[in-house]
Protein backbone atom coordinates (compact mmCIF):
# COMPACT_ATOMS: atom_id res chain seq x y z
CA UNK A 1 0.00 0.00 0.00
CA UNK A 2 1.58 3.36 -1.10
CA UNK A 3 2.49 5.42 1.60
CA UNK A 4 0.04 8.03 3.67
CA UNK A 5 0.23 11.58 2.26
CA UNK A 6 -1.70 12.56 5.60
CA UNK A 7 0.51 10.60 8.44
CA UNK A 8 2.94 13.18 9.07
CA UNK A 9 0.11 15.77 9.05
CA UNK A 10 -1.78 13.49 11.53
CA UNK A 11 1.15 12.49 13.34
CA UNK A 12 2.17 16.69 13.88
CA UNK A 13 -1.73 17.05 15.10
CA UNK A 14 -1.82 14.98 17.55
CA UNK A 15 1.28 16.69 19.15
CA UNK A 16 -0.93 19.65 19.11
CA UNK A 17 0.67 21.80 15.97
CA UNK A 18 -1.84 24.33 15.13
CA UNK A 19 -0.24 24.68 12.17
CA UNK A 20 -0.17 21.39 10.92
CA UNK A 21 -4.08 21.15 11.77
CA UNK A 22 -4.38 24.57 9.26
CA UNK A 23 -2.90 22.45 6.52
CA UNK A 24 -4.89 19.59 7.15
CA UNK A 25 -8.22 21.62 7.14
CA UNK A 26 -7.34 23.63 3.76
CA UNK A 27 -6.45 19.89 1.99
CA UNK A 28 -9.48 18.22 3.29
CA UNK A 29 -12.42 20.21 3.93
CA UNK A 30 -13.59 21.49 0.22
CA UNK A 31 -13.58 17.52 -0.25
CA UNK A 32 -15.42 17.13 3.21
CA UNK A 33 -18.01 19.71 2.55
CA UNK A 34 -18.81 18.66 -0.92
CA UNK A 35 -19.02 15.00 -0.27
CA UNK A 36 -21.74 16.06 2.42
CA UNK A 37 -23.47 18.57 -0.03
CA UNK A 38 -23.65 15.63 -2.86
CA UNK A 39 -25.11 13.25 -0.07
CA UNK A 40 -27.54 15.72 2.00
CA UNK A 41 -28.55 18.24 -0.66
CA UNK A 42 -28.84 21.17 1.93
CA UNK A 43 -25.82 23.50 2.25
CA UNK A 44 -26.20 24.38 6.55
CA UNK A 45 -26.50 20.38 7.20
CA UNK A 46 -23.01 19.65 4.82
CA UNK A 47 -21.29 21.91 7.01
CA UNK A 48 -22.16 20.70 10.32
CA UNK A 49 -21.15 17.39 8.69
CA UNK A 50 -17.77 18.94 7.88
CA UNK A 51 -17.73 20.78 11.65
CA UNK A 52 -18.20 17.44 12.86
CA UNK A 53 -15.49 15.45 11.37
CA UNK A 54 -12.82 17.54 11.79
CA UNK A 55 -14.04 17.29 15.49
CA UNK A 56 -13.75 14.00 15.64
CA UNK A 57 -10.37 14.11 13.72
CA UNK A 58 -9.19 16.61 16.38
CA UNK A 59 -10.09 14.68 19.14
CA UNK A 60 -8.57 10.87 17.46
CA UNK A 61 -5.69 12.35 15.74
CA UNK A 62 -3.45 10.87 18.59
CA UNK A 63 -4.80 7.25 18.19
CA UNK A 64 -4.46 7.33 14.57
CA UNK A 65 -3.03 3.97 13.51
CA UNK A 66 -1.25 4.55 9.72
CA UNK A 67 -1.47 1.26 7.68
CA UNK A 68 -4.83 -0.36 7.84
CA UNK A 69 -6.66 2.63 5.69
CA UNK A 70 -5.54 6.10 4.63
CA UNK A 71 -6.13 8.76 6.73
CA UNK A 72 -8.64 10.48 3.63
CA UNK A 73 -10.34 7.17 3.70
CA UNK A 74 -11.19 6.94 7.12
CA UNK A 75 -12.16 10.80 6.75
CA UNK A 76 -14.25 9.73 3.99
CA UNK A 77 -16.39 7.06 6.23
CA UNK A 78 -16.99 9.50 8.78
CA UNK A 79 -18.69 11.94 6.45
CA UNK A 80 -20.70 8.88 4.89
CA UNK A 81 -21.72 7.53 7.98
CA UNK A 82 -22.73 11.07 9.48
CA UNK A 83 -24.70 11.64 6.50
CA UNK A 84 -26.68 8.19 5.99
CA UNK A 85 -27.46 9.07 10.14
CA UNK A 86 -28.72 12.72 9.01
CA UNK A 87 -30.88 10.78 6.00
CA UNK A 88 -32.53 8.40 8.31
CA UNK A 89 -33.47 10.86 10.90
CA UNK A 90 -34.91 12.62 7.96
CA UNK A 91 -36.78 9.43 6.91
CA UNK A 92 -37.79 9.30 10.61
CA UNK A 93 -39.26 12.88 11.06
CA UNK A 94 -39.88 13.84 7.76
CA UNK A 95 -41.11 16.93 8.75
CA UNK A 96 -38.60 18.12 10.74
CA UNK A 97 -36.18 18.49 8.07
CA UNK A 98 -36.86 19.02 4.77
CA UNK A 99 -34.11 18.72 2.18
CA UNK A 100 -33.21 21.50 0.01
CA UNK A 101 -34.04 19.51 -3.39
CA UNK A 102 -37.10 18.38 -5.15
CA UNK A 103 -38.13 14.87 -4.05
CA UNK A 104 -39.53 14.24 -7.23
CA UNK A 105 -37.95 14.38 -10.67
CA UNK A 106 -40.12 16.85 -12.70
CA UNK A 107 -40.58 15.78 -17.08
CA UNK A 108 -38.17 16.39 -18.71
CA UNK A 109 -39.58 19.58 -20.97
CA UNK A 110 -40.49 21.24 -17.35
CA UNK A 111 -36.97 20.50 -15.90
CA UNK A 112 -35.49 21.75 -19.38
CA UNK A 113 -37.79 25.36 -18.94
CA UNK A 114 -37.23 25.75 -15.15
CA UNK A 115 -33.39 24.68 -14.58
CA UNK A 116 -30.32 24.58 -16.74
CA UNK A 117 -28.70 21.61 -17.53
CA UNK A 118 -26.44 21.62 -14.38
CA UNK A 119 -29.16 21.91 -11.81
CA UNK A 120 -30.97 19.14 -13.94
CA UNK A 121 -28.16 16.53 -13.38
CA UNK A 122 -27.79 17.90 -9.76
CA UNK A 123 -31.57 16.79 -9.11
CA UNK A 124 -30.76 13.32 -10.71
CA UNK A 125 -28.18 12.66 -8.67
CA UNK A 126 -30.15 13.71 -5.67
CA UNK A 127 -32.94 11.20 -6.61
CA UNK A 128 -30.70 8.41 -6.45
CA UNK A 129 -30.79 5.79 -3.39
CA UNK A 130 -28.02 7.36 -0.78
CA UNK A 131 -26.01 4.14 -1.11
CA UNK A 132 -25.80 4.85 -4.98
CA UNK A 133 -25.66 8.33 -4.65
CA UNK A 134 -22.55 7.54 -2.22
CA UNK A 135 -20.83 5.47 -4.65
CA UNK A 136 -20.61 7.84 -7.51
CA UNK A 137 -20.28 10.85 -5.05
CA UNK A 138 -16.95 9.18 -3.79
CA UNK A 139 -15.87 7.79 -7.62
CA UNK A 140 -16.66 10.62 -9.31
CA UNK A 141 -16.71 14.06 -7.45
CA UNK A 142 -14.37 12.70 -4.78
CA UNK A 143 -12.09 10.84 -7.65
CA UNK A 144 -11.12 8.01 -4.92
CA UNK A 145 -9.70 4.96 -6.57
CA UNK A 146 -12.54 1.89 -6.32
CA UNK A 147 -10.81 0.45 -3.26
CA UNK A 148 -10.54 3.44 -1.28
CA UNK A 149 -14.12 3.84 -2.12
CA UNK A 150 -14.91 0.63 -1.24
CA UNK A 151 -13.33 1.06 2.28
CA UNK A 152 -14.81 4.57 2.89
CA UNK A 153 -18.45 2.91 2.07
CA UNK A 154 -17.85 -0.36 4.28
CA UNK A 155 -18.26 -2.77 1.41
CA UNK A 156 -16.88 -4.54 -1.20
CA UNK A 157 -15.34 -3.81 -4.44
CA UNK A 158 -17.58 -5.95 -6.37
CA UNK A 159 -20.67 -4.31 -4.40
CA UNK A 160 -19.48 -0.52 -5.53
CA UNK A 161 -19.07 -1.60 -9.00
CA UNK A 162 -22.98 -3.02 -8.74
CA UNK A 163 -23.91 0.36 -6.65
CA UNK A 164 -21.86 2.65 -9.25
CA UNK A 165 -22.99 0.65 -12.32
CA UNK A 166 -27.39 1.09 -11.06
CA UNK A 167 -26.28 4.53 -9.82
CA UNK A 168 -25.10 5.37 -13.24
CA UNK A 169 -27.55 3.38 -15.47
CA UNK A 170 -30.62 5.58 -13.65
CA UNK A 171 -29.01 8.76 -13.82
CA UNK A 172 -29.52 8.05 -17.89
CA UNK A 173 -32.81 7.47 -17.48
CA UNK A 174 -33.02 10.20 -15.19
CA UNK A 175 -30.95 12.76 -18.05
CA UNK A 176 -32.38 10.69 -21.25
CA UNK A 177 -34.52 13.65 -22.32
CA UNK A 178 -32.86 16.56 -20.96
CA UNK A 179 -29.37 16.08 -22.59
CA UNK A 180 -28.80 17.16 -25.92
CA UNK A 181 -26.78 14.39 -26.59
CA UNK A 182 -28.44 11.79 -24.76
CA UNK A 183 -26.12 10.09 -22.24
CA UNK A 184 -27.75 6.85 -22.47
CA UNK A 185 -26.61 6.71 -26.39
CA UNK A 186 -29.94 6.60 -28.15
CA UNK B 1 -9.97 -8.12 -21.06
CA UNK B 2 -13.37 -8.64 -23.28
CA UNK B 3 -16.03 -6.78 -24.56
CA UNK B 4 -18.23 -7.44 -21.84
CA UNK B 5 -15.90 -6.66 -18.70
CA UNK B 6 -15.05 -3.10 -20.55
CA UNK B 7 -18.80 -2.90 -20.44
CA UNK B 8 -18.87 -3.13 -16.99
CA UNK B 9 -16.28 -1.31 -16.46
CA UNK B 10 -17.42 1.71 -18.52
CA UNK B 11 -21.30 1.19 -16.85
CA UNK B 12 -19.85 1.02 -13.27
CA UNK B 13 -16.60 4.18 -13.47
CA UNK B 14 -17.70 5.94 -16.60
CA UNK B 15 -15.52 6.70 -19.64
CA UNK B 16 -12.39 8.38 -17.62
CA UNK B 17 -9.36 5.51 -17.34
CA UNK B 18 -8.16 7.11 -14.90
CA UNK B 19 -11.29 5.90 -12.29
CA UNK B 20 -10.73 2.28 -13.66
CA UNK B 21 -9.23 -0.11 -11.28
CA UNK B 22 -5.57 -0.21 -11.83
CA UNK B 23 -5.46 -3.71 -12.55
CA UNK B 24 -7.38 -3.27 -15.45
CA UNK B 25 -6.65 -0.35 -17.27
CA UNK B 26 -4.04 -1.06 -19.04
CA UNK B 27 -5.95 -4.22 -20.80
CA UNK B 28 -8.89 -2.17 -21.20
CA UNK B 29 -6.82 0.43 -22.98
CA UNK B 30 -5.34 -1.90 -25.36
CA UNK B 31 -8.61 -3.33 -26.71
CA UNK B 32 -10.50 0.06 -26.75
CA UNK B 33 -7.51 0.99 -29.26
CA UNK B 34 -7.90 -2.41 -31.56
CA UNK B 35 -11.49 -2.32 -31.62
CA UNK B 36 -14.16 -0.02 -32.99
CA UNK B 37 -17.22 -1.71 -31.00
CA UNK B 38 -14.96 -0.80 -27.36
CA UNK B 39 -14.36 2.58 -28.88
CA UNK B 40 -18.36 3.09 -29.22
CA UNK B 41 -18.68 1.90 -26.03
CA UNK B 42 -16.33 4.81 -24.61
CA UNK B 43 -17.84 7.52 -26.61
CA UNK B 44 -21.65 6.69 -25.23
CA UNK B 45 -20.09 6.72 -21.39
CA UNK B 46 -18.41 10.31 -21.99
CA UNK B 47 -21.91 11.94 -22.23
CA UNK B 48 -22.93 10.74 -18.67
CA UNK B 49 -19.15 11.98 -17.33
CA UNK B 50 -19.37 15.48 -18.72
CA UNK B 51 -22.65 15.55 -17.63
CA UNK B 52 -21.68 14.80 -14.36
CA UNK B 53 -18.83 16.98 -14.56
CA UNK B 54 -20.91 20.04 -15.08
CA UNK B 55 -21.86 20.23 -11.71
CA UNK B 56 -19.89 23.68 -10.39
CA UNK B 57 -17.96 23.23 -7.21
CA UNK B 58 -19.36 25.52 -4.33
CA UNK B 59 -16.62 27.14 -2.33
CA UNK B 60 -16.36 26.77 1.39
CA UNK B 61 -17.50 29.16 3.43
CA UNK B 62 -14.75 31.13 5.51
CA UNK B 63 -16.88 31.24 8.31
CA UNK B 64 -17.27 27.14 8.28
CA UNK B 65 -13.42 27.34 8.43
CA UNK B 66 -12.76 29.58 11.02
CA UNK B 67 -15.68 27.57 13.38
CA UNK B 68 -13.04 24.80 12.48
CA UNK B 69 -10.01 25.99 13.25
CA UNK B 70 -11.12 27.49 16.39
CA UNK B 71 -12.30 23.92 17.68
CA UNK B 72 -8.97 22.97 16.75
CA UNK B 73 -7.31 26.09 18.68
CA UNK B 74 -9.32 24.74 21.85
CA UNK B 75 -9.12 20.97 21.72
CA UNK B 76 -5.67 20.33 20.79
CA UNK B 77 -2.39 21.02 23.62
CA UNK B 78 0.57 21.25 23.25
CA UNK B 79 1.85 17.35 24.09
CA UNK B 80 4.01 17.17 27.35
CA UNK B 81 7.47 16.73 27.60
CA UNK B 82 8.44 13.30 28.53
CA UNK B 83 9.73 13.03 32.22
CA UNK B 84 13.69 11.37 32.50
CA UNK B 85 13.50 9.56 35.46
CA UNK B 86 17.20 9.57 36.85
CA UNK B 87 18.62 6.59 39.05
CA UNK B 88 19.79 7.73 42.81
CA UNK B 89 20.76 11.52 43.60
CA UNK B 90 20.33 12.35 40.08
CA UNK B 91 16.87 11.96 40.19
CA UNK B 92 16.52 13.83 43.60
CA UNK B 93 18.33 16.38 41.57
CA UNK B 94 16.09 16.59 38.31
CA UNK B 95 12.77 16.62 40.83
CA UNK B 96 14.38 20.25 42.56
CA UNK B 97 16.10 21.41 39.16
CA UNK B 98 14.15 19.91 35.88
CA UNK B 99 17.07 21.44 33.55
CA UNK B 100 20.28 21.19 33.03
CA UNK B 101 22.00 20.75 36.40
CA UNK B 102 25.05 23.25 35.25
CA UNK B 103 23.06 25.85 35.69
CA UNK B 104 22.01 25.88 39.59
CA UNK B 105 25.49 24.82 40.35
CA UNK B 106 27.23 27.36 38.57
CA UNK B 107 24.70 29.80 40.56
CA UNK B 108 26.12 28.38 43.36
CA UNK B 109 29.34 28.90 42.83
CA UNK B 110 28.92 32.01 42.20
CA UNK B 111 27.16 33.13 44.79
CA UNK B 112 29.51 31.81 47.04
CA UNK B 113 32.65 33.63 45.48
CA UNK B 114 30.84 36.75 45.78
CA UNK B 115 29.81 36.50 49.31
CA UNK B 116 33.51 35.75 49.96
CA UNK B 117 34.94 38.36 48.05
CA UNK B 118 31.93 41.26 49.22
CA UNK B 119 32.68 39.85 52.81
CA UNK B 120 36.54 40.95 52.43
CA UNK B 121 35.54 43.81 51.05
CA UNK B 122 33.44 44.50 53.58
CA UNK B 123 35.38 44.33 56.49
CA UNK B 124 37.90 46.71 55.47
CA UNK B 125 35.48 49.36 54.48
CA UNK B 126 33.53 48.81 57.82
CA UNK B 127 36.88 49.62 60.01
CA UNK B 128 37.55 52.32 57.64
CA UNK B 129 34.29 53.97 58.38
CA UNK B 130 34.75 53.27 61.83
CA UNK B 131 38.54 54.88 61.87
CA UNK B 132 37.11 57.85 59.55
CA UNK B 133 33.97 58.61 61.85
CA UNK B 134 36.23 58.45 65.08
CA UNK B 135 38.52 60.51 63.75
CA UNK B 136 36.06 63.68 63.03
CA UNK B 137 33.91 62.72 66.42
CA UNK B 138 37.43 63.86 68.29
CA UNK B 139 39.80 65.40 65.95
CA UNK B 140 43.58 64.56 65.22
CA UNK B 141 45.03 65.95 68.31
CA UNK B 142 42.11 65.00 70.77
CA UNK B 143 42.82 61.44 69.94
CA UNK B 144 46.16 61.10 72.52
CA UNK B 145 44.02 62.62 74.95
CA UNK B 146 41.68 60.09 75.89
CA UNK B 147 43.04 57.66 78.37
CA UNK B 148 41.59 54.19 78.21
CA UNK B 149 42.67 53.48 81.74
CA UNK B 150 40.76 55.94 82.98
CA UNK B 151 37.03 54.31 82.14
CA UNK B 152 35.60 52.59 84.87
CA UNK B 153 32.85 50.55 84.04
CA UNK B 154 30.80 50.90 87.45
CA UNK B 155 29.82 54.04 86.38
CA UNK B 156 28.09 52.89 83.66
CA UNK B 157 25.15 51.89 85.97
Amino acid sequence: MASDPDSELVAAVARGDHRAARHLVDRHLPRMVAVARRLLGNEAEAEDVAQEVFLRVWKHAAAWQPGAAKFETWMHRVAVNLCYDRLRRRREAPLEVAPEQVSEAPGADQMLEAEDRAAAVSRALADLPERQRAAITLCHFQEMTNIDAAAALEISVEALESLLARGRRALKQSLAGLDPRKPDGE
Amino acid sequence: MTLDRLTELLDAYGAASARWPAAERADALALIEKSPEAQALVAEATALDDALSGIPAVPVSPALRARILLDAERLLRPAPQPVVHAPGWRNWIAQIWPGPVWQPATAFALSIALGGVMGLWGVDAAVATVDDDLIALIGDDGLSAIDLDAFDPAEEG
